[in-house]
C-alpha cells in the first residue's frame, strides 16, 4: 500500500478514536451511557440506524454480489420501508413512551420475566456470532490482500472500536456512525466515478449498460414465486417486511438507536430516514458492483480473486493444470471483449451476433472458472468452492471489491476506500457492542444479579461488558471466516433468531389473552421450529428470507393456544394495543 | 390528545403515506431500469 494511503487509513483511525470520545457529554451516568438522555437529534439518530445496519459486508460482500449476480439483491430491501412505516405506527411509541432501556425490559412489562431473559439472551447469542462475521469480513479480505496478519488487522478494526464505545457509550457510538456514514457514502460516489471513468472512450454508460443487461447483470425485479429462490419480489416484500420488522423492532442494536432521539417524532423520523434512503443507497452500492463487471469485461479479470488460494495452487502439484485453464480463461476473456466492443459500436445488424457471441464467451469464462474453483477447493481445503453466486464461485465473491480497489485505483483513493472499509465495519461493530452491553447489563445483571447497586456501579459494569462484548467479537471473527458469501451469513445467523423474537413482540401488542408461559413456551417452540427447518435437508434449500414469517407464525399459534390453556398473569393487558 | 400532538400525528400519518407512495415508485423505476437495459 502506498505511504499517501497509510497516512489516510491510520488518520481516519485516530481521527474516529478522538472525536468520538471528544463528543461524549454525560457520559458517566447510566441513562447518558446507554441512552444518551434521550437527547440526540433525529438526522444523526437516522445515520445511526444506517451506519449499524450498514457494514463492511455490505460494502464488500454486496457489491461482489452484484458483479457476480446484478442487481437482483435490491429486492432484499423492498419490505424495508413497509416495516418502518408499521414499526413508527405500532411498536415504536411503545418502546419510547414507556421508557425501556432495551426492548425486551418491554416483555417483562407485559409477560413476564422468563420471557424478557429468554428474549435478551437469544439476541445476545445471535449477536455476538454476527458481530465476530462483522469484523472478519474486511479483516480476513484485507489481510490477504494486502498480506498483512490477520489477528493484527482484527485487532485494528476491533481495539479502536471497543475504545470509544467502552468510554463513550452511545453518544461516542452516534456520532461517529454519522461521519463513518459521510465516509462510507463518500467512498461509494469515487468508487462509481472512477469506474464510469475507466470505461473505454468509445463506450458510453448507456451502452455499457446495456452490455450488463445481456450478461444478466441489470435484472433487478423478479416476480417469480419460488420460495427455492433466495431473491424473489415476493421474498423481498414478505419475507424482508417480517427480517426488517424484526431486525429494527426487536433487536436492541437498532431500538437502542431511537430511544436515543429528543421526541417519539424524532425517534420515528430516524427510522423513516431510512425508509426513504435505505434502497436507493443500496442501488449505489449495487452499482459498484455492476460497474466492476463491466470494469473487468474490458480488463483482464484475474481467473480467481483470492490470491491467498490461488498462490496454494500454483505452488502445487496442479500447478500445470491450473496454469493451462488460466491460458483457456484468457482466451475466453479476449473472446468476451472483442463482442462487447461490438456491442458497444451499436451497429444494429451485428447486434445479435454479438450478443450472441458474449454468452458464449461469458458461458466459457465461468465453466474454466468452476474448474479452477474445484481444484482451489481441493488443494486449499477451503469452503465455498463448490457453489457459486451467479458466474463466481461463492468464496470468491468478497475478494471482488478490494481486488479492483487495490489493483486498479490511484494512491488517496486506495486509501479513502480502505479507511470506508474500517469505518463501515467499526460503526456497525460499535453499535452492536454498545447493544449486547445494554442488554446484559440491564436486562441480566441489574434484574436478575444485582438489583440494588448505585449508578456508578452499573455504569462500571457497562463498560467491563462492552470490553467483554468486544473481546469476544474479536474472538468469533478468527472463527467465522470461511463461510461463502459473508453478507448471507450474517443475514442466515439473524433469521434463526428474528422470526421467532419478532413473534412474541406481535403476540404482545395483538393478543391481549396472551400469558408470560404462552409467550415463553412460544418463542422457545419458533427458534426451535426454525432451526430444524433450516438445517433439515428437505427444507434447508428454501430461501432464508421465509425464516422470518416461519418463526413468526409458530410462535403466534404456539403462543395463542397455550395462552388458552394457562392462567393470565396479574399484568395482562398492560401494553397492548386497545 | 391535545390539538398540538393531534395535528403532529397528522403530519406523521402525511409521511408515512409519502414513503409508501415512493417506495412503489423507487421499486417501478427499478423495474422500468432494469427492462430498458436488459431486453
Amino acid at each position: 500500500m502506498h505511504v499517501l494511503d497509510w497516512f489516510v487509513v491510520v488518520g481516519y483511525l485516530l481521527w474516529i478514536v478522538i472525536d468520538g470520545l471528544r463528543r461524549t457529554k454525560r457520559a458517566t451516568e447510566v441513562e447518558g451511557y446507554f441512552l444518551a438522555h434521550r437527547s440526540l437529534p433525529w438526522w444523526a439518530v437516522g445515520l445511526s440506524v444506517m451506519a449499524t445496519q450498514l457494514s463492511a459486508i455490505t460494502l464488500v460482500g454486496t457489491t461482489g454480489q452484484a458483479y457476480a449476480d446484478g442487481m437482483r439483491f435490491i429486492q432484499f430491501y423492498f419490505g424495508l420501508p413497509i416495516a418502518m412505516v408499521i414499526l413508527s405506527i405500532t411498536l415504536v411509541p411503545f418502546f419510547y413512551r414507556s421508557g425501556v432501556y432495551t426492548a425486551y425490559e418491554y416483555l417483562e412489562r407485559r409477560f413476564d420475566v422468563k420471557t424478557r431473559t429468554l428474549a435478551s439472551i437469544l439476541f445476545l447469542m445471535g449477536r455476538s456470532m454476527s458481530t465476530g462475521a462483522i469484523i472478519s469480513a474486511p479483516a480476513v479480505i484485507l489481510s490477504i490482500i494486502f498480506h498483512w496478519n490477520l489477528t493484527l488487522t482484527i485487532l485494528a478494526i476491533g481495539v479502536p472500536t471497543i475504545v470509544y464505545t467502552m468510554f463513550g457509550g452511545v453518544q461516542a457510538v452516534t456520532w461517529t456512525d454519522v461521519k463513518q456514514m459521510g465516509l462510507v457514502v463518500g467512498g461509494l460516489v469515487c468508487a462509481v466515478v472512477a469506474l464510469i471513468v475507466g470505461l473505454p472512450h468509445d463506450v458510453s454508460v448507456y451502452r455499457a449498460l446495456h452490455i450488463a443487461g445481456t450478461a444478466g447483470r441489470m435484472n433487478t425485479i423478479d416476480f417469480h414465486f419460488d420460495p427455492n429462490q433466495t431473491y424473489t419480489f415476493w421474498s423481498g416484500i414478505l419475507g424482508g417486511l417480517f427480517l426488517h420488522l424484526s431486525y429494527f423492532g426487536c433487536d436492541q442494536s437498532q431500538v437502542q438507536r431511537y430511544l436515543t432521539a429528543k421526541s417519539l417524532n424524532q425517534a420515528r423520523s430516524s427510522l423513516l430516514m431510512s425508509a426513504f434512503v435505505k434502497v436507493p443507497l443500496q442501488v449505489l452500492v449495487l452499482m459498484v458492483g455492476v460497474f466492476m463487471f463491466l470494469f473487468y469485461v474490458f480488463n483482464q479479470p484475474p481467473m480467481l480473486f483470492n490470491a491467498q488460494h490461488r498462490d496454494e495452487v500454483e505452488h502445487s502439484a496442479r500447478a500445470g493444470e491450473f496454469h493451462a485453464l488460466q491460458a483457456d480463461f484468457e482466451r475466453a476473456f479476449a473472446a468476451r471483449r472483442t463482442a462487447a466492443a461490438a456491442l458497444a459500436s451499436g451497429d444494429a445488424g451485428d447486434r445479435a451476433a454479438a450478443q450472441e457471441a458474449f454468452r458464449h464467451a461469458s458461458g466459457d469464462m465461468r465453466t474454466i472458472r468452476a474448474k479452477a474453483s474445484a481444484i482451489v477447493g481441493d488443494i486449499s481445503g477451503g469452503q465455498g468452492y463448490d457453489e457459486s453466486t451467479g458466474d463466481t464461485p461463492k468464496n470468491d465473491v468478497n475478494y471482488v471489491f478490494p481486488t479492483f480497489v487495490t489493483t486498479s485505483l490511484p494512491p488517496g483513493l486506495v486509501g479513502l476506500i480502505i479507511a470506508a472499509i474500517f469505518a463501515a465495519a467499526m460503526s456497525a461493530t460499535a453499535g452492536e457492542l454498545s447493544a449486547t452491553s445494554s442488554a446484559t447489563v440491564m436486562d441480566i445483571y441489574r434484574r436478575l444479579i444485582r438489583p440494588d447497586a448505585p449508578d456508578a456501579h452499573y455504569l462500571a459494569v457497562s463498560r467491563l461488558a462492552t470490553a467483554f462484548w468486544g473481546v469476544v467479537a474479536c474472538v468469533v471473527a478468527h472463527v467465522a471466516v470461511q463461510l461463502g458469501s459473508l453478507i448471507e451469513v450474517v443475514n442466515r445467523i439473524g433469521s434463526i433468531f428474528y422470526g421467532s423474537l419478532l413473534g412474541v413482540f406481535v403476540l404482545a401488542l395483538t393478543f391481549r389473552r396472551a400469558t408470560g408461559t404462552g409467550a415463553f413456551v412460544g418463542l422457545l417452540t419458533g427458534i426451535i421450529s426454525v432451526v430444524i427447518f433450516a438445517f433439515n435437508p428437505s427444507t434447508r434449500s428454501v430461501s432464508y428470507l421465509w425464516h422470518n414469517p416461519i418463526g413468526v407464525a409458530v410462535v403466534l399459534v404456539v403462543g395463542i393456544v397455550v395462552s388458552l390453556f394457562t392462567a393470565p398473569s396479574p399484568k395482562v393487558g398492560r401494553g397492548t394495543v386497545r | 390528545m391535545d390539538l398540538p400532538e393531534a395535528s403532529s400525528e397528522q403530519a406523521m400519518r402525511r409521511t408515512y403515506v409519502l414513503v409508501l407512495v415512493c417506495h412503489a415508485a423507487v421499486i417501478t423505476l427499478l423495474w422500468l431500469f432494469g427492462h430498458l437495459f436488459s431486453h
